[in-house]
């Protein structure tokens, strides 16, 4: 059972730093912003509307993610501490796999976090509503949303872990991390001509478009992009495990 | 005698430069072996690979018996150690920075063994807060204490008394003999303070330029350098003649002779029987210091020749 002690060791070391409490503090209040914009501008909005709405703001969670995977190989490096960290009875590869796996907790905790402000503040502005809408499950449905959420989550937080483990740089791996995630669907789009084009990273990262039927490119599949993405999640956890177990530590 | 680490003719290349040419030593439980040697002459490198920084390039270092290259895991089992500054995470209480090591081992502690360590290094009052607000001298001492947590048979410190006021070293130098001993535990302590290593350590190898040039018991090393003697007599002309044969050197308040301890009687009924009024005869006892310097000097000064050549 040292595999959950080591995940203590990361989760305690994550969850104690300042910027952990205050970006879920950020995303509560954004969800209170948007609700109360919402609740000002609109006339009747009905409160799964709203939490449906509010769910968009997932792309926070996923920056948030990024910088907590961004920084924490990195920041090891930065601080020192990694020369105390690597000179235990503890295989390398064990560290990194619970270095990522606390990151992925926390981007999970803070979709969370994002699900239960959006409920209540919805409820608060604008009343509860059944939980059966034309005998749809809503609540059901958007745990399946949040699902989707957490594919495109765990991809980012995975090339941001990467960049940063390679470089030891968090400033570059969230930096760099970001650029992607604004530029890369954009990037995408003018290759869409060539066959090729659905193969890139981010033509299959918004899991979301094929809930919703817009898919990117004709033909595509949940199960097309979960592979793709799968794929790319190897070659990053390799990359990132190759250049961690070999690394001289000179710091 | 069972040997706690055995390093065999161990390199280190980083790209093409040779920084560690072919070191090989061996350490037995109990002892203090010292690895003294001037800025950049390889302390540092050395240790990482003991414990698994970096890589050997070539070579081996064992620690009790398991090979740190191909049997990682059961040889830094017994390791405890500090590289460079204790750095540590600041933004923990130096007690969550402990819990954060005990978590690193796989079998579980004693409860109380992190209070006890606390206890040893003397930061009871302040564990509880955090590393941030500490002393340079608090994190050397937390340092330490996260090195013996499991009471490592093998204890490697690199410049632990850096940052320590002169209380605090002599504390810290007194706990490592006296753990040492109790413990039988083998501490390997790299600094340039020489003074430092004269006190603590049995034995004392001394690294130049990435080999190592001489290891010795701490008194033969002391020793081997008192050959001087300062001689206070007179009439000063009247000495210097009879001591023609020998190297000596003016100072303020006498004659600085080259005469090794047992030549000194034989000198002395000399001077007398030529009816010199001796004052003074003192052995000038070097330091630890001295000694390194010079034979470090002499050692740069092959190294150039030879270079030049
Ligand atoms: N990563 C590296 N790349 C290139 N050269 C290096 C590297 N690390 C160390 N060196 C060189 O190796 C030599 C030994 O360095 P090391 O840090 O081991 O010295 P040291 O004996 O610990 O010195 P100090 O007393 O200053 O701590 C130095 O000349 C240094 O420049
Ligand atoms: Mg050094």
């Amino acid at each position: 059972m040292h595999t959950l002690r080591l995940l203590q060791n990361e989760w305690v070391k994550l969850i104690k730093k300042p910027s952990a409490l205050i970006m879920g503090v950020i995303l509560v209040a954004l969800v209170a912003t948007l609700g109360g914009g919402t609740a000002y501008f609109t006339e009747v909005t009905a409160f799964w509307e709203f939490v449906a709405d509010a769910s968009t703001l997932y792309a926070v969670t996923i920056l948030f993610s990024i910088i907590a995977a961004g920084s924490t190989v990195a920041s090891e490096f930065s601080s020192g501490t990694i020369k105390l960290l690597l000179i235990r009875p503890v295989r390398r590869v064990k560290i990194l796999a619970a270095k990522f796996l606390v990151v992925i907790l926390y981007g999970v905790l803070m979709l969370f976090v994002l699900a239960g402000a959006s409920l209540m503040i919805g409820g608060l502005l604008f009343g509860f509503e059944p939980l059966y809408i034309n005998e749809v499950n809503m609540l059901g449905d958007l745990a399946e949303t949040y699902l989707l959420y957490i594919g495109e989550l765990v991809i980012y937080a995975a090339m941001a872990f990467m960049i940063s483990t390679v470089f030891r740089s968090s400033s570059l791996a969230i930096g760099l991390s970001i650029f992607l995630m604004f530029t890369g669907p954009q990037m995408t789009m003018l290759a869409g001509r060539y066959e090729w084009a659905k193969y890139i990273l981010f033509a299959n990262t918004n899991l979301t478009q094929f809930k919703e039927n817009r898919v990117l490119f004709e033909g595509m599949t949940v199960g097309f992009s979960l592979a793709v993405i799968a794929a790319y999640l190897v070659i990053f956890a390799v990359v990132s495990w190759q250049v961690f177990q070999r690394r001289d530590v000179a710091v | 005698m069972k040997t706690v680490v055995e390093i065999k003719n161990v390199k280190k290349r980083i790209g093409r430069k040779e920084i560690i040419h072919g070191i090989s030593t061996k350490l037995y439980p109990g002892e203090v072996f010292g690895f003294l040697g001037p800025n950049g002459a390889g302390k540092t490198t050395m240790i990482r690979m003991m414990v698994g920084l970096t890589k050997v390039s070539e070579g081996q270092i064992l620690i009790n018996g398991h090979s740190i290259t191909t049997d990682f895991e059961k040889a830094v089992r017994h390791v405890g150690g500090i590289i460079e500054n204790p750095e540590m995470y600041k933004h923990l209480t130096g007690y969550q920075n402990l819990r954060q090591y005990e978590r690193l081992f796989p079998e579980k502690l004693p409860a109380e063994r992190v209070d006890e360590v606390v206890k040893l290094v003397g930061l009871e009052k302040r564990i509880h807060e955090k590393v941030k607000g500490y002393s340079l001298g608090m994190r050397q001492r937390l340092g330490i204490a996260q090195a013996l947590l499991h009471k490592p048979s093998l204890l490697i410190l690199d410049e632990p008394t850096n940052g320590l006021d002169p209380a605090g070293i002599r504390e810290i130098r007194q706990y490592i003999r006296r753990i040492a001993k109790e413990e039988q535990m083998a501490v390997f302590v790299s600094s340039h303070l020489l003074s430092e290593m004269q006190l603590m350590c049995d034995r004392i190898g001394i690294i130049q330029n990435g080999h190592l040039i001489r290891v010795e018991k701490t008194e033969t090393l002391v020793d081997s350098g008192s050959h001087d003697v300062l001689l206070n007599a007179a009439p000063l002309e009247k000495v210097k003649e009879l001591l023609s044969n020998r190297l000596y050197q003016q100072v303020e308040n006498g004659l600085i002779v080259r005469a090794e301890k047992d030549e000194l009687p034989e000198l002395i009924h000399h001077l007398s029987k030529h009816q010199i009024d001796i004052y003074e005869v003192t052995p000038m006892r070097k330091t630890l210091e001295d000694s390194f310097l010079q034979m470090t000097e002499e050692d740069q000064h092959a190294y150039t020749q030879t270079a030049s050549k």
